[in-house]
């Protein structure tokens, strides 16, 4: 049993040596990380970064209630933040479309309002950059579709109140009711714009961008933190844990003491690397986050982390290609589970993915350290997403040692 | 320690090493084994350290079976590998005392101040093992396989990066060991090694061969290594 203690105490040691070697390679990562980040973006879209998107409005013929529209919609408050539009002719569009110049050009048709009156609803024509994969033009795409479910809601809206005058045999209100309809929709929609600019939004349960991107960025530091260690883990087994299996400490204790002492060494960098981050949180914050008894917390999150980790280098091996591996999927898990955006603002799907991904359960930990509230949901996934890790660590150990046996694995 | 060897064969996958190696190692005597590289004086080594499961034969210590070498061998023997077998990131003295742990943690405290002396290790005894020497590697590697003061010790190619000073040391200590009673098996390439040997054999083609004694180096080449790398399997 004391060879399996000094075992401990030693790897434990070992792990804390090399700290510093790790933390100027996770410093130098992350800022090769940031820095091609930075200049890709830069790369992409220059100087051209969303500011204002330009549209370019064709009205077809001379149509003077058309011309009104356009200076309606283009003097909202929810839309001429973000868009200028252009009135020009369909071939200075077409030409400044593919100069990219504009993202997008509305062909309006002669007659439009002529056509909504009557509830003919002639279609006005969406012309976008799709040669451009300049996200403004996906901007626009999605504005003009939003717009468009809008206006078919609303329209469905007078035509059922146009259909129950009219089957309660009172046409004559048709025209009174249209008009209290349409006031009553521009002063909700409208309202709903204004709450819309006010309203902070929510990243993660109560935590607002800012503070979400602080502990975001402490999160994905730790990760690599974590990924630079794994040159230093003994997922083969080579001569020297071979002699020590041969004095009686065999593959799982091995296995589960190098997991013991790894986790140990990650929670306590975590818990000091935290303490800054979570404190500049504080500071900053208009929440009223303070330090309570929670805060120890922050020891079990990372110490679980810490066996996750081990776990995922015990299954897909320590050598170099691997590591890229490694590299990988903590990206993929990084990325769906919201850590590089909120997951609020992520595709759906992505968004779904994210819920059954480890890492998300990690996100909500950090979070609710924050707030100050032990949360048992939270907590609960936490440990299971770590037993489960070290169940899958030890099979993983296991038969990596019985394929050694038989001459198949690296070292035998 | 008397130690005998009968049929121990052992393959990786199809690759068969040893087919039918028997031999033996009386107490008191050091016996080396000579052989091409690969042709597996390594496993041998590494199965009586119970570091390897041999797929089949026997082990017997002192006359009595050993059913479960990769359990029982430990405490019998003091195992030198050819890789060492310290962690880098650790000074000498944490892995001594790492090694002295196994067994009666203070009876191989004591035999370790000993061995310190005698091997000369004091001097980097706080440097960690990563920025040591091969032949200082090789010493602490020595140290930590005689901490428990086995009665046999196995020897993988015991002198490779060890000085010509420390080389001649390490003869002298093999010979106050078998002198005490204790018994060496070693696999060796160096000449110097293989002459001190009371008793030799060869492996080649999975098989163990004695070698009279008054054989020289050059007949031993001649006869059982030369174009053996080629035959092995």
């Amino acid at each position: 049993m004391y060879s399996r203690w000094m075992l401990l105490r030693f790897k434990i040691k070992q792990f804390i040596r090399i700290l510093p070697v790790i933390l100027l390679e996770t410093i130098l990562f992350v800022l090769i990380l940031a820095g091609v980040g930075i200049y890709a973006t830069r790369a992409i879209y220059g100087e051209k970064a969303i500011k204002e998107i330009k549209v370019g409005i064709v009205a077809e013929g001379d149509d003077r209630m058309a011309d009104m529209l356009i200076r309606f919609v283009g003097g909202m408050d929810s839309f001429k933040d973000a868009v200028s539009l252009e009135v020009m002719s369909r071939g200075e569009a077409e030409s400044l479309l593919k100069e990219g110049e504009i993202y997008g050009a509305v062909i309006v048709p002669e007659g439009i309002v002529d056509s909504i009156l009557s509830g003919e609803n002639v279609p006005a024509k969406i012309l976008t950059g799709s040669a451009y994969s300049r996200i403004e033009t996906e901007v626009f795409a999605q504005l003009s579709h939003a717009g468009a479910s809008l206006l078919t809601t609303a329209q469905a809206g007078i035509y059922a109140a146009d259909d129950f005058c009219a089957e309660n045999e009172r046409p004559d209100l048709i025209g009174q009711t249209e008009d209290a309809l349409n006031a009553a929709y521009l002063k909700y929609a409208l309202a709903r714009s204004t709450l819309f600019k006010e309203k902070e939004v929510t990243a993660v349960k109560g935590v607002n961008l800012t503070d979400y991107y602080t502990i975001s960025l402490l999160f994905a530091f730790l990760s690599f933190a974590g990924l630079a260690f794994g040159r230093y883990m003994q997922v083969e087994m080579e001569e020297r844990e071979k002699l020590f299996k041969s004095r009686g400490i065999g593959t799982v204790q091995q296995y589960l003491i190098e997991t013991a002492a790894f986790s140990a060494v990650f929670a306590l960098l975590g818990a000091i690397l935290s303490f800054p981050f979570y404190l500049f949180v504080i500071h900053n914050s208009k929440s009223s986050f303070a330090v309570g008894p929670v805060w120890i917390m922050i020891l079990p999150i990372w110490f679980l982390m810490g066996v996750f980790l081990r776990g995922l280098f015990q299954i897909l091996g320590n050598h170099a290609g691997s590591m890229g591996v490694c590299f990988v999927v903590l990206m993929a898990f990084m990325f769906a589970s919201g850590v590089f955006i909120p997951s609020a603002f992520l595709p759906a799907f992505v968004e779904k993915a994210g819920t059954y991904l480890p890492y998300k359960a990690w996100m909500e930990g950090m979070a609710m350290i924050l707030q100050g509230k032990y949360d048992r949901k939270t907590m609960s996934a936490l440990y299971t997403i770590g037993l489960s890790s070290l169940a899958a660590g030890i099979l993983a150990a296991v038969c990596r040692d019985r394929l050694a046996l038989q001459g198949k694995g690296r070292y035998r | 320690m008397e130690l005998e060897l009968k049929d121990i064969k052992k393959s990786y996958g199809k690759k068969q090493v040893l087919c039918k190696v028997s031999l033996t190692v009386q107490a008191g005597q050091c016996v080396g084994i000579v052989g091409a590289n690969g042709c597996g004086k390594s496993t041998l080594l590494r199965i009586l350290a119970g570091v390897e499961k041999a797929d089949g034969g026997q082990i017997f210590v002192n006359g009595k079976e050993v059913k479960k070498p990769s359990r029982q061998m430990a405490a019998h023997v003091g195992y030198i590998p050819q890789e060492s077998a310290l962690m880098p990131d650790l000074t000498v003295r944490d892995n001594l005392k790492l090694w002295a742990s196994f067994g009666d943690y203070r009876k191989n405290c004591r035999n370790l101040e000993q061995l310190c002396e005698q091997f000369k290790i004091q001097s980097f005894y706080k440097e960690r093992v990563k920025n040591l020497s091969g032949g200082m590697s090789k010493r602490v590697n020595i140290v930590c396989a005689l901490i428990h003061k086995p009665p046999l010790l196995l020897m993988d190619e015991p002198s490779a990066a060890l000085d010509l000073v420390f080389k001649e040391e390490l003869r002298g200590y093999i010979q106050d060991f078998t002198k005490e009673g204790g018994s060496v098996l070693l696999s060796s390439h160096d000449e110097g090694e293989i002459t001190a040997c009371q008793g030799l054999w060869a492996i080649k083609g999975g098989e163990a061969f004695a070698l009279p004694r008054e054989l020289s180096l050059e007949e031993i080449v001649a006869g059982f290594m030369k174009g053996s790398e080629e035959k092995d399997v």
